[in-house]
């Protein structure tokens, strides 16, 4: 059995009670944390909820049966708690006004205390995007835990790449007893097993679309710094970035040609004071990081001039490589192969390449 | 009096001998078929009375029975009106003369004449298979018949003719044979991959999936030439050989759909459209069993244009014969066995609005419907499509300027030394290219060595492959191999193999 001490309990149990307020939850909590007189919390929490729901959680509060059902119920879920008590609980996450009491993880909790980094971006991303937002997210993941949400398009682009990169956080708006989206069971089981999924639900919470925000801004108070790598006019990774404004962190953007929809958040970002952000380097230099750990991978002479082509161009159709380099297209498909092995290049459909960042 | 003369039954390809029986008979005057004939057969009734009558001949007026014997086998189509006819004349005493080993096979008019029928050909290979040696059958079936060597077989016009003939008071000589090489005209495909410009890796996929035999599956924006590139695939197949010509032939004329020419000579290539019910494409029928699109394209091609749009039950229907290479139909009149060793060349959109993946367009599409518009095809299915290949829809054929197309000729020529490389590398396993390999043949003759284990562990882990990618990637691997007269799989060959696959690992 997993061993919490007190605080950790009693912010547990407390926080079991879906029907109370946050507000009440914190109410109780400082009341048990400081040891203050109780007798002033009592006298509110009796004017909020009255007096027969006061007394019957107050009886459950302090009754050991009831903490050994919510237990076991967290227990056999697999679910491992961090309480704003516990050791581990993210520095960063108390500097907020609105602290989670309790985090509930599957996965590796240790990583909560790595530094962390948020990838976001918007469902409708383009392509290219996509691949570049996985492979930046990868190269992330070698200096950061990366954190993103759980939505399709560039969050499981990201999530994807810190998975192969290494360390993953993935944050649910819902419970965890709830995938969403559908149909992404497989990712959440792939971050369970090699990264971290925490929620700040109750188990059995559904998805409700006002508990996006919510967990948007988990994501931004959790990172040190905030990646938009696409956001369109109202989108849940424009509203991250916001609270990541607020909060005081960092946030990079990438920046995008006018008329493309779902790049004028982006753009707009970068207008408020956001990194313009084209490659990894970008966001490594900000933070005093350099990169160049990445093994230096043996190239042939054909894959070098292929990587100066496509250095040239960012992105180019094989045609346009083989001209370049001056071989059959299909005598290059083995190359192309080899660099994207290597992780240097990405394919980014209908036969055109693209370099990766570094 | 009691006649009997030799017809044949068409049982899936085989041809089945039926004796027809004329029994004339003092008594009420009546006019019976039995022997389990079909609306058409029971049809010939008609017909015949008239042919003879027309032919100036008689049709006795008595009691007549005709029956075709075995009873229990199904009698359909509507060549037993010449037997049917000289049966009844020879009964009648009209036609005194031996019919002993002759088989007769033909549709009447009511003037008299001879018209053609479908399945001649196989009909033909049974019956000389069971030792028949002489045959009468209508003149417009003559170029069907002329590829049996070692055959007597007469082609007259008219029932009156057949008379002369019976009794010697005409002459005929038999048809000549011809040989295959004579008919195969030079190859006049309407396409030619010359004609089809840029577009490198879709045509490097092609030449790889004609030398293995491996079915391909091009992806791209509509308006790209996908099906222009599908229709070069039998221009760089190697010819056909007289087995598989005749094989095919047999299949067309069971279908009714041979040309006059009277033999297959180009590699099949069949688009069925994707309205395509499952027992048009694997075959079916109520008595008589036909083959289906997939035995048409049997030794050619089936392209299937837009493959999502086809019903599900369609396209999972194709995986066992796609596994068999022979389908085997079953209905309540009946089993058929038909050959069904076909090449699957498919074609769709990226996406459901098609520009994903596309340089100048943006893809309105979300990854939820892209997912969902890829489901529709099963992983079972992808499985046994080997490559998968993006045609893309930008115009480079000013960029590469470098000069002209190679033309389908080129390609063939490279194909068929990869395919020899194969027929002898198989030739005790019953085993025809690489595609067919099992796990038994890709152990033994697809050794990696640690170089490449290394190179296909890493494109595992890097591009996300699912496991079942595995197999698909070493089968084209051997090909690239050949095709590059390398008895051993390189490090490029297994890359190369790895980037024919945009449905695989983190396309979306």
């Amino acid at each position: 059995m997993t061993l919490y001490d007190e605080n950790e309990l009693d912010a547990i149990t407390l926080d079991s009670f879906g029907e109370l307020t946050y507000k009440v939850k914190l109410c109780v909590t400082d009341g048990f944390r400081y040891a203050s007189p109780r007798k002033k919390y009592e006298e509110l929490l009796i004017k909020t909820l009255g007096e027969g729901v006061y007394n019957k959680i107050r009886e459950l509060f302090f009754s050991p049966g009831y903490r050994q059902k919510v237990l076991g119920g967290l227990e056999k879920r697999g679910i491992r708690c961090v309480t704003y008590f516990s050791e581990n609980y993210p520095e960063s996450l108390r500097a907020i006004s609105v602290p989670p009491l309790v985090l509930y993880c599957k996965g590796d909790v240790s990583l909560l205390k790595e530094r962390k980094f948020a990838v976001v971006g918007s469902r409708r991303t383009v392509a290219p995007v996509l691949k570049l937002c996985s492979s930046m997210a990868e190269s992330l993941a070698q200096k950061f835990a990366v954190v993103t949400g759980t939505a399709e398009g560039a969050d499981s682009a990201a999530a994807r790449g810190a998975l192969a990169g290494g360390k993953l956080i993935f944050v649910a708006a819902q419970g965890l007893d709830h995938v969403y989206p559908a149909g992404s069971t497989k990712l959440y089981k792939q971050a369970e097993e090699r990264g971290l999924v925490i929620s700040e639900q109750l188990p059995q919470t559904a998805a409700k679309t006002y508990l996006f925000p919510v967990r948007n801004r988990l994501i931004a108070a959790l990172s040190e710094g905030v990646l938009v790598v696409s956001a369109g006019e109202k989108s849940g990774a424009a509203i991250t970035a916001e609270y990541a404004f607020r909060y005081g962190k960092d946030v990079f953007a990438l920046p995008y040609s006018p008329g493309i929809p779902s790049g004028t958040g982006c753009n707009g970002l970068i207008k408020k004071g956001a990194y313009l952000t084209e490659n990894i380097l970008d966001i490594f230099a900000a933070y005093g990081l350099d990169c160049t750990e990445r093994e230096q991978q043996e190239l042939s002479a054909r894959e070098s001039a292929i990587l100066n082509v496509l250095r040239e161009n960012g992105a180019a159709h094989v045609a346009e490589i083989a001209l370049a380099v001056g071989c059959p297209a299909y005598e290059l498909l083995s190359e192309l192969s080899a660099l994207e092995v290597k992780g240097m290049i990405v394919r980014l459909g209908g036969n055109r390449y693209g370099i990766c960042a570094v | 009096m009691l006649s009997k003369v030799i017809s044949f039954a068409l049982h899936g390809l085989e041809g089945v001998p039926v004796e027809v029986e004329t029994d004339i008979n003092k008594g009420m005057v009546a006019y019976d078929l039995v022997g389990l004939p079909d609306a058409a057969v029971k049809e010939s009734k008609e017909r015949v009375r008239s042919a003879i009558k027309n032919s100036v001949m008689r049709f006795p007026v008595s009691k007549i029975t005709v029956n075709l014997a075995p009873a229990d086998i199904k009698k359909e189509g509507s060549h037993y009106d010449l037997p049917i006819a000289v049966s009844i004349l020879k009964a009648s005493d009209q036609l005194p003369y031996d019919t002993d080993g002759v088989v007769f096979l033909g549709e009447l008019a009511l003037d008299g004449g001879l018209r053609a029928v479908t399945g001649m050909l196989p009909m033909l290979i049974s019956a000389k298979a069971r030792g028949f040696k002489k045959f009468v059958i209508p003149a417009v079936n003559a170029n069907e018949a002329s590829f049996i060597e070692g055959a007597e077989v007469y082609a007259l016009r008219s029932l009156k003719e057949v008379a002369g003939f019976l009794s010697g008071e005409m002459t005929f000589t038999p048809v000549a044979h011809r040989s295959y090489e004579s008919v195969r005209r030079e190859r006049d495909y309407n396409c030619d991959l010359s004609f089809v410009k840029g577009q490198r890796i879709a045509k490097r996929a092609l030449e790889i999936a004609a030398a293995g035999g491996h079915n391909v599956l091009l992806v791209g924006p509509p308006g790209t030439g996908k099906t222009m590139l599908a229709r070069c695939l039998p221009t760089i197949m190697p010819d056909m050989t007289f087995e598989e010509a005749l094989e095919v032939t047999k299949i067309h004329s069971v279908a009714g759909e041979l040309s006059e020419e009277g033999i297959v000579t180009l590699r099949p290539f069949r688009t069925p459209h994707h309205t395509a019910t499952t027992v048009s494409l694997c075959g079916g029928g109520n008595n008589r069993v036909r083959p289906g699109e997939i035995s048409k394209a049997h030794d050619g091609v089936l392209f299937l244009d837009e493959l999502p749009e086809y019903t599900r039950s369609a396209l999972e229907a194709l995986r066992q014969p796609l596994e068999d290479r022979q389908i085997t139909v079953t209905r309540a009149g009946g089993t058929a066995t038909f050959p069904a060793d076909f090449m699957l060349c498919a074609s769709m959109n990226p996406c459901p609005c098609g520009n994903y993946g596309s340089a100048e367009l943006t893809c309105t599409c979300t990854p939820a419907q892209i997912k969902k518009y890829r489901a529709k095809i099963s992983g079972p299915l992808l499985d046994r499509i080997d490559l998968q290949v993006e045609v893309d829809s930008v115009k480079y054929d000013d960029l590469v300027s470098e000069g002209a197309e190679e033309p389908s000729a080129n390609v063939k020529a490279r194909v068929e030394a990869a395919r020899a490389v194969q027929r002898e590398r198989f030739k005790d396993e019953g085993v025809r290219n690489n595609a067919n390999m099992g796990e038994k043949q890709i152990k033994r003759y697809c050794r990696l060595d640690a170089g490449c284990e290394k190179v296909l562990r890493a494109a595992f882990e890097r591009l996300h492959l699912s496991a079942r990618a595995r197999t698909r990637i070493i089968k084209v691997a051997r090909t690239i191999a050949d095709l590059d007269y390398s008895s051993e799989i390189q490090p490029k060959h297994i890359l190369e193999a790895a980037s024919y696959r945009s449905f695989d690992g983190d396309a979306i």
